[in-house]
């Protein structure tokens, strides 16, 4: 078990193979993302998205 | 006008919201923080909270994607009083969400959430092929190396915890017995694969994604383990038309016309995993050119 965790309960086994999937809570996290509020989108968070695929591919 | 039941930070419907302004489709957000006051005008049922206000009877069509409708409920002082006027609000939410989802709809509120336990047995009375699983708080009857445990909850993350990272559940095999007894776990059949399937059903309609992750270690279990410097392969994929029908006979008694649907391919055998209502399908929708977005939009 990669998380040292005291519960006062058993838990369950997925526990033992919980895996990291972003960089740790320190500074490591260095991708900053950009949100802009947008009345349009009716949001606080509008993301600009690259596309998946290059444009000439699109063409 | 569209209703959609959303949260304020999410990709997948700010990429529907774009497909709809194109249409010129007109809409109201509502977010997962919002708390919604009943009222009546001329005859008419209204709810507002502090970021929007519409009738009920405006409202033509609904994508439940998550969150939902919330309400304020009033605290009244005399414990009798208080009975009363909490079923008298409770069945006047219920109205309200009843008529909306009697409206034309992609999900609703009520049955989105699904029980992961009770579609496995749901998929295998609709004669869905089904790993077997069982649920066991020791690994007396796990099968070593061929026995996967994975989470029964649509969350798998931890979160904030102490000063770890952010974490995931992985689909995990078991490659040793525990000495000790552990909470409620669910274990079921390793299957090798030959891929993975995904398919995005909407409708009826079922758009699949072979995903090649059986030749990658790191993605072999689960492709979720994202190999980001050299990703799995994405193709288009025809289901079976047998498996695309109990898929759709699945859908249909769960009352759920939307969602991503895990399937293993192994040998001539279509193995059913899982429902995801709420899940992430824009990769698969680009790699694969299917433009979901558009199609739900266009649904609206």
């Amino acid at each position: 078990m990669r998380y040292q965790i005291e519960e006062k309960y058993k838990l369950p086994l997925t526990f033992k193979f919980v895996d990291e999937y972003r960089a740790k809570k320190s500074n490591e996290n260095t991708e900053e993302t950009a949100y802009v509020k947008c009345e349009k989108y009716q949001t606080d968070f509008l993301m600009q998205v690259k596309p998946h695929k290059a444009l000439v591919r699109m063409l | 006008m569209i209703l959609i039941l959303s949260k304020n930070q999410e990709t997948t419907t700010n990429e529907v919201i774009k497909w709809l302004l194109a249409m010129e489709k007109k809409f109201i957000r509502v977010h997962e923080d919002e708390f919604f006051e009943i009222k009546t005008k001329e005859k008419r049922v209204y709810i507002e909270s502090k970021r929007n206000c519409f009738f009920i009877d405006e409202i033509t069509s609904v994508w439940y994607r998550r969150g939902g409708l919330k309400f304020k409920r009033f605290k009244y002082d005399h414990p009798s009083v208080d009975i009363h006027m909490n079923e008298h609000q409770h069945w006047l939410e219920d109205y309200i969400i009843k008529t909306i989802e009697s409206k034309k709809h992609i999900n609703k509120q009520s049955t989105s959430h699904v029980n992961k336990l009770w579609i496995l047995e749901q998929a295998k009375k609709a004669d869905l092929d089904v790993p077997e699983y069982f649920l066991a708080e020791h690994t007396n009857d796990v099968i070593l190396n061929k026995t996967i445990t994975k989470p029964i909850t649509g969350n798998i993350t931890i979160n904030g915890f102490r000063d770890y990272a952010d974490s995931i559940m992985y689909t995990s095999v078991i490659e040793e017995k525990e000495p000790n007894d552990f909470f409620i776990s669910f274990f079921q059949e390793k299957i090798e694969k030959d891929f993975e399937i995904r398919s995005f059903y909407l409708d009826g309609k079922i758009y699949s994604t072979a995903i090649i992750s059986q030749n990658d270690e790191q993605t072999k279990i689960d492709f979720r383990k994202y190999n980001l410097e050299k990703p799995n392969r994405n193709v288009r994929y025809n289901l079976p038309k047998d498996v695309e029908e109990k898929t759709r006979q699945l859908m249909r008694s769960l009352d759920i016309n939307c969602g991503s649907i895990d399937f293993i391919k192994s040998g001539d055998k279509y193995y059913f995993l899982e429902v995801n209502t709420v899940g992430q399908f824009l990769g698969v929708s680009t790699v694969c050119n299917y433009a979901l977005e558009k199609e739900i939009a266009d649904y609206l």
